[in-house]
C-alpha cells in the first residue's frame, strides 16, 4: 500500500518531460525528413491549388509533407522543430553549468574564509543581483555583436551566478558553525578536507533542483533575447516585395540554423504570416520550461527531509563498522 | 536602522555615478554597425566624458539628442513606466498574496497539486508570449465579430483601459513568484512547533493563519515584493515594446539599438548622454525600491538589524 503524500507528481511531470526534450535533443536531427535550412520554392497541391511554400507559407495540416506547415520562409516546421532543441538545450545547460560553478565556488570561498573575501564577495552579489538580468544581457549581447554561444554565455552568466552564490554562503555559513566541525578541527582534519567533507556535502541535496531552477530561468531569458532579436547563428535580412511599390523591403530578421529562440524572433511579421509558427513554437518554449521548472520543484520535494517519501534510489545508511568482538570463552 | 540607511545611501552614492559613467562610456565604445546588418553607420561626434560631467554638475544640463533634451526625453517617459510599475506591483502583491496563501491546503500544510501546476505553469509563461497572444486574440476577435474596434485598447498610453492588457502581463511573473516565495513560507512557518500546539489548543484555521504564521513571514515578504519590483523593471523593456507603452524600457531598447522590426534605429541609438540618464534612472528606481523595502522589513522585524543572513536563508 502507498503511504499518504509519497507522490511526487511535480518529479514525474518533469522527468517524463525533460526525458521527451532529450530525446529529440539526441535524435532529432536523424527524425526530421527535410534538410532544416531548405526552402521550398517548388509548388506543392494545397487544397487542390498550387501554392508555393517560399511566398505563401502552408499552414499546419494542409499537406502531407509538412505536417505542422511552414515557416514564414517557406521551410518544414516540424524539421526544424526537431532541429532546434539540441542547440538550445546546449546553451541553457552549459549557462546553467557556469552559473552553478561559479556560485558555487565563490559561495564557498565567502562562507568558508569571511572577512575581506566575503566583502568582496558580497558586494559582487549584491551589484550582480541589482541589475535586472535582461537589461544586462541586451547590454552585452548588443555590444560584443557576435551571434556566438561565448557571447551568449558570458551575457546571462557574467551576473546570473549570484542567486546560487547567497544560498551556497549561507548554507556554508550554517554548517560552520555546527558542532562536527569544531570537532573535526580538534582531530586535526586540514581545512580543505573539512570544506571537501563535511560542508559540501551538505549542499548536494539541494544542487540538482538549482540546477533545473536555473535551466529554466536561462531558457526564459534566452526566449525574450530571441523575441527582442538576439539569437545564436547566422542571420540573414529576409527581403519581401513592397506591395506600395516596386522593388523588395526588408521584412525581418531570420536565422540559417533553427534554435528555438531563434525561431520566435520577427515576432510581428510572423504574427501576420504564419501565426502558427508562433504559436507551436511559443508552446514548445513554454513546455520546456515548464519541465525544468517542474523538475526543479519535484526534486526540491524528494531531497525535502520534512517531507514522506520513498526513498527508492538512497543507499541505506552504511553499517557502521562495528569491530567484531571476540567472545572469549569463559 | 540608522546604519542601514546610511549603507543603502553610501551604496547608491557609489553606484549611480558609475553607472552614469558606465552608461556614456558603453554608448561612446559600441560599435555602432552590429545593430542593423544593413548598415547604416551613425557616426556624430561626442563630447567626452569631462565635458558631459561638468554640464551635468554645473548647468544642469543633461545632454542634447538632435534639437529635444535628454530631460524633456525623459520626463514623460518616467512618468508613464512608473505608472506601469506601480499599478502592477499593487496588483502582483494583493493577487500574489492570495494565490501563495489559497494554494496551501489547510488540511495536509503543504502546497495542494493543483496550485503548484498553476503556480509552475503561470510562471513559466514568457511574458513576451503571454502579451502577443493576447494581443492576437484581441486583433482575431474583431475578425470573428462584428466589433468596429479590439475589446481592449491593444498599444498606446492612457491610464483607462489602456492599462489593463500591459498590467496584466507585467505583473504574471512577480505575482507568481510572490505567491510561491509565499506558499513556500507558509509551508514552512506550519511544520513548527508552536503551530502544532496552537492547534492543539483548537484554534481554527483561519485564526492559525492570520494571527501566528502571517506575522512571521511578514518581513521576508517584504524582501520578495522588493524583488519583483526588480523583476519587474527588467521586464519592462519587453512589455513596453510589446504594448507600445511610452516609457523608457522603449527608450532604453531604441539607445541599444535594438528594434522589433528590422528597420534602421533611430536617432535615440548610440546616444550617450542619453544613456548615461537611463542608466542613472534604472538604477535609481532599483535602489530606492530595494532602500524602502529592506528599511520596511527590518521595522516590522527588528531583528534582521543585527543577522541579516538570516533572512535570506530563510528565503532561500
Amino acid at each position: 500500500m502507498r503511504k499518504v503524500g509519497t507522490r511526487n507528481t511535480p518529479l514525474l511531470v518533469g522527468l517524463v518531460l525533460t526525458a521527451l526534450f532529450l530525446f529529440i535533443a539526441f535524435f532529432g536531427s536523424s527524425l526530421a525528413n527535410y534538410d532544416p535550412m531548405r526552402v521550398f520554392n517548388e509548388p506543392i497541391v494545397v487544397d487542390g491549388q498550387a501554392r508555393y511554400p517560399s511566398r505563401n507559407p502552408v499552414p499546419p495540416l494542409a499537406a502531407p509533407e509538412f505536417p505542422l506547415g511552414t515557416d514564414n520562409a517557406g521551410r518544414d516546421l516540424l524539421t526544424r522543430l526537431l532541429f532546434s532543441i539540441r542547440p538550445t538545450l546546449i546553451l541553457c545547460f552549459v549557462i546553467a553549468a557556469l552559473r552553478i560553478t561559479i556560485g558555487l565556488a565563490l559561495g564557498l570561498m565567502a562562507g568558508w574564509f569571511g572577512g575581506a573575501v566575503e566583502r568582496v564577495v558580497d558586494l559582487l552579489t549584491g551589484a550582480s543581483l541589482a541589475i535586472p538580468i535582461l537589461i544586462f544581457a541586451l547590454a552585452v549581447v548588443s555590444f560584443l555583436g557576435e551571434r556566438t554561444l561565448t557571447t551568449f554565455v558570458v551575457a546571462l552568466v557574467a551576473t546570473g551566478w549570484a542567486n546560487t552564490a547567497v544560498f551556497v554562503k549561507n548554507s556554508t555559513l550554517v554548517t560552520k558553525q555546527s558542532p562536527y566541525i569544531e570537532g573535526a578541527r580538534a582531530v586535526g582534519v586540514r581545512p580543505w578536507g573539512i570544506l571537501r567533507r563535511y560542508i559540501m556535502p551538505q549542499l548536494w541535496p539541494t544542487l540538482p533542483s538549482q540546477i533545473a531552477f536555473e535551466l529554466s530561468a536561462s531558457l526564459l531569458v534566452v526566449a525574450e533575447l530571441g523575441f527582442l532579436g538576439l539569437f545564436i547563428g547566422e542571420a540573414f535580412v529576409r527581403m519581401a516585395e513592397d506591395p506600395n511599390s516596386a522593388g523588395s523591403i526588408p521584412v525581418g530578421l531570420t536565422a540559417t540554423f533553427p534554435e528555438l529562440a531563434q525561431m520566435l524572433s520577427d515576432f510581428w511579421s510572423k504574427m501576420i504570416i504564419s501565426p502558427w509558427e508562433i504559436a507551436i513554437v511559443g508552446f514548445v518554449i513554454f513546455l520546456q520550461i515548464f519541465a525544468f521548472n517542474m523538475l526543479g520543484e519535484g526534486l526540491r520535494r524528494q531531497m525535502d527531509v520534512t517531507r514522506p517519501r520513498r526513498a527508492w534510489w538512497r543507499r541505506r545508511q552504511p553499517e557502521l563498522a562495528v569491530p567484531q568482538q571476540s567472545v572469549k570463552p569463559v | 536602522m540608522a546604519r542601514l540607511i546610511a549603507r543603502k545611501f553610501l551604496l547608491m552614492l557609489i553606484f549611480l555615478p558609475l553607472l552614469n559613467f558606465l552608461g556614456y562610456t558603453y554608448a561612446q565604445v559600441h560599435p555602432r554597425l552590429l545593430s542593423s546588418p544593413l548598415g547604416n553607420t551613425i557616426s556624430a561626434e561626442f563630447e567626452p566624458y569631462s565635458t558631459y560631467v561638468q554640464g551635468v554638475l554645473f548647468e544642469g544640463d543633461l545632454g542634447h539628442v538632435e534639437n529635444l533634451s535628454v530631460s524633456q526625453i525623459l520626463s514623460g517617459s518616467v512618468q508613464n513606466s512608473l505608472v506601469l510599475v506601480g499599478f502592477s506591483l499593487l496588483v502582483s502583491v494583493v493577487l500574489g498574496l492570495l494565490v501563495g496563501l489559497l494554494s496551501v491546503s489547510p488540511r495536509t500544510k503543504r502546497m495542494s497539486t493543483t496550485g503548484l501546476f498553476v503556480l509552475a505553469a503561470g510562471s513559466s509563461m514568457p511574458g513576451f508570449l503571454l502579451g502577443g497572444v493576447l494581443l492576437a486574440g484581441m486583433v482575431y476577435l474583431i475578425f470573428f465579430t462584428d466589433a468596429t474596434s479590439t475589446f481592449l485598447p491593444i498599444s498606446g498610453y492612457g491610464l483607462d483601459e489602456h492599462l489593463i492588457l500591459p498590467v496584466l502581463v507585467l505583473a504574471i511573473q512577480p505575482t507568481l513568484h510572490l505567491a510561491k516565495v509565499a506558499a513556500g513560507l507558509l509551508e514552512n512557518e506550519l511544520q513548527k512547533d508552536y503551530i502544532q500546539v496552537a492547534r492543539s489548543k483548537g484554534l481554527s484555521w483561519q485564526r492559525l493563519l492570520w494571527s501566528h504564521a502571517l506575522p512571521n513571514m511578514v518581513s521576508p515578504i517584504l524582501v520578495t515584493i522588493g524583488e519583483s519590483v526588480r523583476l519587474m523593471v527588467g521586464a519592462l523593456v519587453i512589455i513596453e515594446a510589446v504594448f507600445i507603452w511610452p516609457g523608457i524600457g522603449r527608450i532604453f531598447l531604441f539607445t541599444i539599438g535594438l528594434r522589433l522590426d528590422a528597420r534602421p534605429p533611430g536617432v535615440y541609438f548610440g546616444n550617450p548622454p542619453l544613456l548615461a540618464a537611463i542608466a542613472v534612472l534604472l538604477g535609481t528606481i532599483l535602489l530606492l525600491s530595494d532602500l524602502l523595502f529592506s528599511v520596511l522589513a527590518n521595522v516590522v522585524d527588528p531583528r534582521l538589524s543585527q543577522t541579516e543572513d538570516e533572512l535570506e536563508t530563510a528565503v532561500a
